[in-house]
């Protein structure tokens, strides 16, 4: 719990500066992907790579590599075997996704998903990275949470899978669907599913793959997906809008150095969440003695959260620092003043 | 000239002789597959003088004689039968009857008109070496190996001395096989390709022969057979002036392999073909040899038959089902403007989408260059 209180002074530092100390920039970063997130990309990487494996062989069946991969992976009926379990998997890493985000905003009515949906500002940003593209203009728009690139991104595959979906269980079940609905329905999804797959496979291995790896930005390779985390630079540089809010919101918090005065264990990491899926970690190398420590909570966050973050911290940083940490948020606040105050002089 | 006569015969028969023991000998050493370019009997040529004496006992239409089996069988020779066959110029009646040089003839040996049949066939193979050959790949060889003394031999089709040339008469080759196949000559001169024949000798319907082959006949019920029947169909659908001759579609086979069925096909087609298809070839709807024109109300695949035809496979088929099949039309905006819209849509959206993309890509690394 210790941990936390500078966590605590940090975050209350930040709101008074405008940005962070450079050497505090180096290590901070910001989780951008919460656990089931993470889980459900993985769960559509493989699904989409397996379905894509599965899938090109059939829609071109006159390729030699086509015919290959074809008998390597057992013919047609295994392959399609194969195809099919791997869209249940698909299937349901997007059933998952769904109910992930109705609960997030329906019961724990946190907005944050909401901010994938596109506005007029995403025009006039795709309209000014054209003109900074041209050199027509000289700044580059300023991105939200999610920039304009990354909410076509998110909707083409979220209409993608729609599609796929929809006209793969169509042709699953052909019998029981011109029951009600007429044949040619099935022929056109047969169109769609081929078709729809060739655009996907385009576009996750041409612009996905740019934008989230190959970019000389970041090039060769984005581990962000799988660690959750994104250097705080790099944040502020794509996304500096909510970068200002997350700083605003005092949740940036400001990993220190490696003190070489004092021994222990390696700095311990606490998220602190806004809105449930934005959270800073905070590397706690220099942690005073428990002795003057203080008690760090969120202003505004759950407790649930900050509770389990702190206990995290506190674990980490041994075990005698949980008694001597006063129990009372508001002696935390009071407590917090000093600390603060010897950061800015350190800055 | 009565004199003469025995002398002339005696010579040619010398000659048949010689030259016959020289190709049999070029038979075992192997050189076997040249020998029906050059017929090894005589000069190739008959001499009606030769077979005089044959004729002198089997010039008696009432000559016969009767077999172990109880049968009678006639053993007179029409002599003009024989002199308008193929072999009616060329070959003396020595040249094939080897064993009946000598008379009095040797004792027959056989059993019944049957066995004399089996016995005696592999005579032809003495000059028409490459068809008893391609016989013995033949399912009717199968056959005969497995015992059925039925079994064609080449006589059974061909006949022994009224033999034609069948290939100038195709209505002929029908029937000849009808004389065993007749229940499926039956269904085959119901077919839109049968009657044709039957009626117009028409040159361009198949004939049995067309699709099965000639003496090398294969199993038509392997898997490999149903797959090749898609190539078997389509060398002449396929056929654009061939098919424009009756106002019929010759993109059957790309829009067959276009949709679910021929899809899966296709995939069979490029794995091992004997692997036994289980969706749905040319003739599982169209029918085998009983394939009807699209416009014969007993076709299977007009509009009031194809549920019908659907249930075959799909026994749960709803009267919307055989809509999922566009009757291998290519969609359009009046056949299935569905299927043509959808088509249409990603036409243009994966061009754009992709070049669009392609597009900002570039200009990103471009700007970033230039910043640099």
């Amino acid at each position: 719990m210790c941990a936390m209180t500078e966590a605590a002074s940090r975050k209350v530092s930040a709101l008074e500066r405008p940005g962070l100390p450079e050497e505090a920039m180096q290590d901070a970063y910001v989780v951008r992907f919460d656990a089931h997130q993470r889980v459900q990309h993985i769960l559509m990487i493989g699904s989409f790579l397996v379905l894509a494996l599965t899938g090109l062989p059939q829609k071109f069946p006159a390729l030699e590599v086509c015919q290959w991969l074809m008998d390597a992976m057992g013919g047609i009926q295994t392959v399609r075997f194969i195809h099919r379990i791997a869209a249940g998997v698909m299937i349901f890493d997007g059933i998952y996704h769904i109910s992930y985000v109705a609960y997030t905003v329906l019961v724990l009515r946190r907005t944050g998903p909401l901010r994938m949906i596109p506005s007029l500002k995403d025009v006039r940003d795709a309209v000014q990275m054209t003109q900074y593209f041209l050199g027509l203009s000289v700044q580059k728009p300023k991105f939200g949470r999610f920039s304009y690139l990354e909410k076509f991104d998110y909707w083409a595959v979220f209409w993608g899978m729609a599609i796929m979906g929809g006209s793969g269980l169509i042709l699953l079940f052909p019998t029981a669907v011109t029951r009600v609905l007429p044949g040619q329905l099935v022929i056109a999804a047969l169109r769609a599913h081929s078709d729809e797959a060739l655009l996907a496979v385009t576009w996750i291995f041409v612009v996905h793959l740019f934008y989230a790896h190959l970019t000389p930005r970041i090039f060769p390779f984005n581990p962000a997906i799988f660690t959750g985390r994104i250097p705080a630079p790099r944040y502020q540089e794509e996304h500096p809008l909510e970068y200002e809010e997350l700083l605003a919101a005092g949740l940036i918090a400001v990993p220190q150095p490696m003190a070489a005065s004092r021994p222990g264990p390696r700095p311990a990491v606490a998220l602190v969440r806004s809105e449930g899926e934005v959270g800073l970690p905070l590397s706690d190398e220099d942690a005073d003695p428990p002795s003057d420590s203080e008690e760090g909570s969120r202003s505004e966050g759950d407790g649930s959260s900050a509770a389990s973050a702190g206990a995290t911290a506190g674990s980490a940083d041994g075990a005698h620092s949980e008694e001597s940490c006063p129990e009372s948020p508001a002696a935390d606040a009071r407590q917090a003043e000093p600390r603060q105050k010897r950061r800015g002089e350190a800055a | 000239m009565v004199r003469i006569g025995p002398l002339i015969f005696l010579g040619g028969l010398a000659a048949a002789m010689v030259l016959l023991v020289a190709t049999g000998r070029l038979a075992t050493m192997g050189h076997a597959a040249m020998p029906a370019a050059d017929p090894p009997l005589a000069s190739g040529s008959r001499t009606a003088a030769a077979d005089r004496d044959c004729l002198t006992c089997h010039g008696d239409p009432t000559l016969s004689m009767t077999l172990g089996s109880g049968e009678t069988i006639s053993l007179y020779v029409d002599r003009d039968v024989y002199g308008r066959s193929v072999h009616g110029d060329k070959l003396n009646c020595n040249d094939c009857h080897v064993r009946n040089q000598t008379y009095p003839h040797s004792p027959l040996e056989v059993y019944s008109a049957r066995d004399f049949a089996r016995a005696e066939y592999e005579l032809c193979k003495r000059c028409h070496f490459e068809n008893y050959t391609r016989t013995l790949d033949s399912v009717h060889y199968e056959q005969m190996a497995a015992g059925n003394s039925a079994a064609p031999v080449c006589t059974d089709c061909h006949t022994a001395h009224e033999v034609k040339r069948l290939e100038e008469s195709r209505t002929q080759i029908a029937k000849t096989c009808a004389e065993c196949h007749g229940q499926i000559y039956g269904e085959y001169v119901e077919s839109v390709h049968g009657s044709a024949l039957e009626a117009e000798d028409n040159p361009d319907v198949p004939v049995c022969i067309t699709c099965h082959g000639v003496h090398d006949i294969h199993s038509a019920t392997t898997a490999s057979f149903r797959l090749g029947s898609l190539d078997l169909c389509s060398e002449c659908h396929t056929n654009k002036e061939l098919m424009d001759r009756y106002g019929i579609s010759s993109n059957v086979l790309k829009t067959y392999l276009d949709d679910f069925h021929g899809k899966t096909a296709g995939f069979y087609q490029k794995q091992s073909s004997e692997l036994w298809v289980q969706t749905p070839v040319c003739i599982d709807c169209h029918g085998v040899h009983d394939i009807r024109a699209v416009d014969d109300p007993n076709s299977r695949v007009i509009k009031e038959n194809l549920l019908t035809t659907c249930r075959q496979c799909h026994p749960d088929a709803s009267t919307n089902f055989p809509s999922a099949w566009l009757s291998h039309y290519e969609p359009s905006l009046k056949k299935a403007p569905l299927v043509y819209l959808v088509r249409e849509y990603y036409r243009f959206l994966i061009p754009v989408m992709i070049g669009g993309l392609l597009m900002h890509i570039t200009l990103d690394l471009w700007r970033l260059a230039r910043n640099r």
